[in-house]
């Protein structure tokens, strides 16, 4: 473990940009976890009193047309954000990886099947797809996360099967088997791990678009419902506030879509380095 | 011949893979036999199927590849036909194999005491506890200096020759009675290649272990092993004692094959080359598939059957017209 911070240490400290990603990363875990304790307003409650009012140092970010402090709302939506993005990622992840090694590493029928199944969903409008799926599974959180998860399933069965193919007849991977491991065995211990590293690069990047998929969903009124706080919501409702001249209220919970999506993306390789022993020298 | 039971024994040996360009016959009538504390060298060209044979006696064949006749048998346990979980079991613990290009041989991401540890928690002679210490041990056996440090250590930070003695402590680890070394020196530079060859006789020798050396490199075999299987393309055409063979080479392959290995003395000029290359072997062949290429080819030779014949104790040539 102290071993596990030592490297941490050294991967953040050799690039800068993977600290400031970092950085971002965490600023956003905190503000995720202790949101509600960090806010200085209800998020929810309205002031009729206070509608519509500008940035100010009572407010920051100014208030909305029902008069609820955006600062508040922006910080509290994070927790939601990144807990839809978390679990539809890691819900495609574990199967979409499962999936495309199976496919990889025992090839014919499997990767028959698994390779229609990810062209299939290929085949849509990904996000055209992420909305019938919502539209027809009924409008809720958890249906947002399945929609999010399925159409980025496809990403991680590709990458995986490349991944586990390509090392398949590899030289460590033959002489575990002499060792006496069984396919199975072998899948898990030798060649799964193996594909971890470029893996990680595709979950962070996947996270900003899952975070963006989330908040388009609910920009166009599916999935997370008002008056609860969300970045897309909150942009939705804001935008028509725009031409009136009130912009804060759709620009800051842009602001902190765009800087999630940013963090994300910067983060990959940071990951991969974490992950990768050959970066340990 | 010898009346001891032999640790592996291939007899009478058919494979043959099936491609888009038509059946390749890989190896027909391959028998050979090697006993306890014994190193056999298996040597021969590129594609003459030396190691087909291993694979197929250690019960792996790529899914292409059939067996078509023959039987084999290590220490005990009819190969061709256990189930794939005997097999496992077998793998590692009875027989284990070594093979060329060692630093792709380990995991890149897991650390080789990790890796050695596999192999002993695999077939149950070590914890969790006690791994540690006898993957350290292993290394010892091998003569790594400074086990203690070289058991974290990934593989891209050894260099190929130590790489290739974690690969032997891994194959070791579990005292099989036999290891395949196949071609096992091929990547490293001379100086290593002598003492990886001379720690695996030594532990051979140590452990009473049957070896196999598979190799394209008649001078080594000549130095390290007890007895040579020459093979050419999918027949074994000649086995002799080492000293015997090279004395007196009865096949016209194996006595051309001498002839144009470099001995170290001489000009480069005395290396002969053996004309033509090994016959195509999807096609119909002669019963000798040496005929093409041989000088001393004759009518006789195209007459089936061509079976092995003993000319003295230990000594089989498959020739019709042996020197």
């Amino acid at each position: 473990m102290n071993e596990f911070f030592k490297h941490l240490k050294y991967v953040l400290t050799e690039n800068p940009v993977t600290l400031i990603a970092g950085g971002l990363f965490m600023t956003l875990v905190v503000i995720a976890v202790f949101g509600p304790v960090l806010v200085p307003y209800d998020p929810l409650a309205s002031n009729a009193a206070l509608t519509l009012k500008p940035p100010s140092w009572e407010h920051w970010f100014g208030t909305d047309q029902l008069g609820r402090d955006v600062f508040s709302r922006v910080l509290i939506a994070t927790r939601l954000d990144l807990a839809i993005a978390v679990s539809a990622v890691a819900i495609s992840f574990i199967v979409g990886s499962v999936l495309g090694s199976l496919a990889g590493f025992f090839g014919g029928w499997t990767d028959r099947i698994v390779g229609r199944l990810t062209d299939t969903i290929m085949a849509f409008p990904l996000f055209v797809l992420a909305m019938g799926i919502v539209a027809a599974m009924g409008n809720t959180v958890e249906n947002i996360v399945y929609a999010t998860a399925i159409i980025n399933l496809p990403f991680y069965a590709r990458v995986a099967r490349t991944e586990v193919n390509v090392r398949r007849n590899a030289d460590f991977v033959l002489a575990a088997r002499l060792a006496g491991n069984s396919s199975l065995r072998l899948l898990a211990t030798q060649i799964y791990p193996n594909m971890l590293p470029p893996m990680m690069v595709q979950i962070s990047l996947n996270m900003g678009w899952a975070i963006l998929n989330a908040a388009g969903l609910s920009f166009i009124g599916l999935g997370v419902r008002p008056p609860t706080a969300e970045w897309g919501i909150m942009v939705a409702e804001g935008a028509g506030y725009i031409v009136s001249g009130e912009w804060w209220l759709a620009l800051f919970p842009g602001a902190a879509l765009m800087l999630a999506v940013f963090c994300f993306n910067l983060l990959g390789d940071g990951l991969r380095d974490l992950i990768d022993p050959r970066r340990r020298t | 011949m010898d009346k001891r039971i032999p640790v592996l024994r291939v007899e009478d040996l058919d494979v043959e893979f099936r491609t888009r360009s038509g059946i390749v016959r890989a190896l027909q009538n391959v028998s050979f036999e090697v006993h306890r504390g014994e190193m056999v060298g298996i040597v021969g060209e590129s594609g003459s199927g030396k190691s087909v044979s291993a694979m197929t006696a250690m019960g792996i064949l790529d899914p292409a590849g059939q067996v078509t006749k023959g039987a084999i048998t290590l220490g005990g346990l009819d190969v061709l036909n256990a189930s794939e979980s005997t097999l496992q079991e077998m793998r590692g613990r009875e027989v284990s194999m070594i093979f060329q290009s060692p630093r792709t041989a380990l995991n890149p991401i897991r650390t080789v005491g990790k890796q050695i540890a596999d192999v002993l928690r695999r077939h149950g002679s070590a914890t969790r506890q006690t791994a540690r210490e006898m993957a350290i041990k292993a290394l010892m056996s091998v003569r790594i200096p400074d086990p203690e440090r070289r058991h974290d250590a990934y593989p891209f930070e050894l260099s190929g020759g130590m790489c290739q003695r974690i690969m032997i402590a891994m194959a070791l680890s579990c005292r099989p009675e036999l290891l395949i070394a196949d071609e096992p020196t091929t990547g490293l530079d001379v100086t290593t290649q002598a003492a990886i060859m001379d720690l695996i006789k030594e532990l051979a020798v140590e452990r009473n272990m049957a070896t196999v050396l598979i190799t394209h490199d008649l001078a080594m075999a000549a130095d390290y092993c007890d007895r040579i299987v020459v093979m050419h393309a999918g027949h074994v055409i000649e086995s002799a004692p080492t000293a015997e063979l090279f004395a007196a080479p009865k096949h016209p392959y194996t006595a051309k094959l001498m002839k144009a290995t470099p001995r170290g003395e001489g000009s480069l000029d005395d290396i002969d080359s053996i004309a033509g290359s090994l016959p195509d072997l999807r096609t119909e062949l002669p019963p000798c598939r040496f005929s093409a290429r041989c000088e001393r080819h004759e009518d006789i030779c195209d007459t089936p059957p061509l079976a092995a014949q003993e000319l003295s104790p230990g000594h089989f040539v498959t020739c019709r017209r042996p020197l």
